[in-house]
């Protein structure tokens, strides 16, 4: 099927939206964090594309590349954002696998990158324009300069996901058709464990002593060994942190427990 | 100027506006800041009715760098929304106290707010997403839609305006408090063990690596060490990553990179399977 200029349209707005920092859907609550998981994007595109099944079955694969993504302050991770809202419709037109549509994301996703800093450059000006209302005695004009500095991430936003899509979708056809295996194989090699990376930020911040990655190893082992589900995994965990929490109350007041 | 109170107006017009615009203007410099300046500057003329100067001061006490995990980390808006409305009630609130209390609680709250909502909250919920989400239903995407914003939003106006009414005690009562201390820790263990079972169902690493003679295979590597015990190469993996990033201050973009080229390498020479 053909994107048209209507639904490139829609799909690039709902990309700059449900980005991390863009406002106006109700900030990160309900954008980057709700409607902007891929899981979740992968419905409304379905929507906008007219065909959600396959939609939902290619954001499902994009999901679990990202499910650990974590933007702790000011590092630059990947573009989970740019990497559904190209990766997804593309593949929803091109009528590509699982396989294709990862290798696709993840190459947009790390691409993207470049434009990090370019972004915080520039988000520089509003930010110094706003320090200088404030300094001149402009109050009400200093409150607005988020609603229309925010236009800075819309121009790092809507036009890349707009172009990628819209004038993307013949060069994608044509890569689809002819991608090698091993390209393909070597994207799926690569996104098998990506991740990874997130978990690994995140146990940066929360592991205190070497002691506690045996914490990590324990949920590791429910599933990997025991095949347990996620609840159930859920169960375990609550229970060892009750009695961490016991232990802990008790020895701060001195008593048994 | 003496009879200011929080109206529940006031407090839900504060909200609105940090839950929106935190990241609004967000970069390396001041981080979240402007839009704390917006949402004072909102409330300018209820804080300071008709007193320029005092509005002025108001937001430019909150013009430098200001940052944390925006959505549990609320309470801290909310804090200090607190502490300006006892300040602008005439009560003695020094300049100081209040820079004092946001740079005191805001790495605290980053840390723990980017561990339980990102880390722990976000991946359970699109896990049990994922599984619901067979063939194409949009049943998934739908049930993590309910029940994550029924859960954040009741959970972070409640932190707001929990803020609000103490003001300062609250910082008071969160960092002079040894209760937070176990919270957090037991916190932190939920988050551990749900983060390992989530590498260990999500993350793949497939060893190609075969030793066949005759046409009979001698040792695959992958039987192998999955029977040594079960994903282990996964768990390795986990193990090195996390070395790197922690203990050798690696970048996420640096690890990817690595990652790229291992994909590359494993390929050609078939130490690797897709």
């Amino acid at each position: 099927m053909q994107i048209s200029l209507i639904q490139a349209i829609l799909i690039a707005l709902l990309g700059y939206l449900t980005f991390i920092h863009t406002p106006f859907l109700g900030g990160g609550l309900i954008g980057w964090y709700c409607i902007g998981r891929p899981l979740v994007s992968a419905l409304f595109i379905g929507i906008i594309l007219g065909n959600i099944p396959k939609a939902m079955e290619l954001g499902l694969y994009i999901q679990l590349i990202f499910i650990g993504l974590i933007t702790p302050g000011g590092s630059i991770t990947p573009d989970m954002n740019l990497a559904t809202y190209v990766a997804l419709p593309l593949g929803v037109a091109a009528n590509m696998d699982s396989g294709q549509t990862v290798a696709l994301s993840l190459l947009v996703a790390n691409v993207a990158n470049v434009m990090a800093t370019p972004n915080f450059a520039m988000t520089m000006i509003p930010v110094n324009i706003q320090k200088k209302m404030v300094a001149d005695g402009k109050l009400e004009e200093a409150v607005w300069v988020p609603i229309w500095g925010n236009g800075v991430k819309f121009l790092f936003r809507f036009i890349p996901t707009f172009v990628s899509i819209y004038y993307g979708q013949a060069a994608i056809e044509w890569i689809v058709t002819n991608s090698p295996q091993w390209l393909i194989d070597i994207m799926t090699i690569f996104g098998n464990p990506m991740c990874l990376v997130g978990f690994a930020i995140l146990l940066k911040l929360m592991v205190k002593k070497p002691t506690d990655l045996i914490y990590f190893t324990f949920g590791f082992a429910l599933v990997g060994a025991l095949g347990a589900d996620m609840i159930t995994v859920l169960v375990f965990a609550l229970v060892v942190a009750l009695i961490q929490f016991q232990i802990g109350r008790a020895a701060k007041k001195g008593g048994a427990f | 100027m003496s009879n200011i109170k929080l109206t529940d107006k006031m407090i839900r017009n504060a909200y609105i506006n940090w839950m929106c615009f935190n990241l609004a203007l967000y970069q390396p410099e001041t981080m979240q800041a402007p839009a704390l300046v917006r949402m004072f500057g909102l409330l300018r003329e209820d804080l300071y009715p008709g007193d320029k100067e005092k509005q002025q001061e108001l937001m430019a006490r909150h013009l430098p760098f200001f940052n944390t995990e925006p959505f549990l980390g609320c309470i801290i808006p909310g804090i200090i929304l607190g502490m300006e409305a006892e300040k602008a009630t005439g009560a003695d609130v020094p300049d100081e106290l209040i820079t004092a209390i946001k740079s005191a609680l805001m790495g605290p709250f980053a840390g723990i707010g980017d561990a339980l909502l990102p880390g722990t909250f976000i991946p359970i919920l699109l896990a049990i997403g994922c599984g619901l989400t067979q063939d194409g239903s949009p049943i998934g995407a739908i049930f993590y839609m309910v029940v994550f914003l029924g859960v954040m939003v009741p959970v972070t106006w409640f932190l707001f305006k929990k803020g609000c009414e103490l003001g300062a005690n609250a910082a008071e009562l969160i960092l002079g408090n040894d209760l937070k201390d176990d919270i957090i820790h037991a916190l932190n263990t939920v988050g551990l063990i749900v983060v390992g079972c989530i590498a260990c169902a999500y993350a793949n690493v497939n060893i190609g690596f075969k030793f066949v003679r005759d046409g009979v295979t001698l040792v695959d590597l992958h039987a192998l060490l999955n029977g040594v015990w079960p994903k282990l190469p996964v768990y390795l993996t986990a193990m090195v990553t996390y070395w790197l990033i922690a203990k050798k201050n690696w970048s996420a973009m640096k690890i990817i990179m690595l990652y790229l080229v291992v994909a590359i390498v494993g390929y050609f020479t078939g130490f690797l399977a897709p």
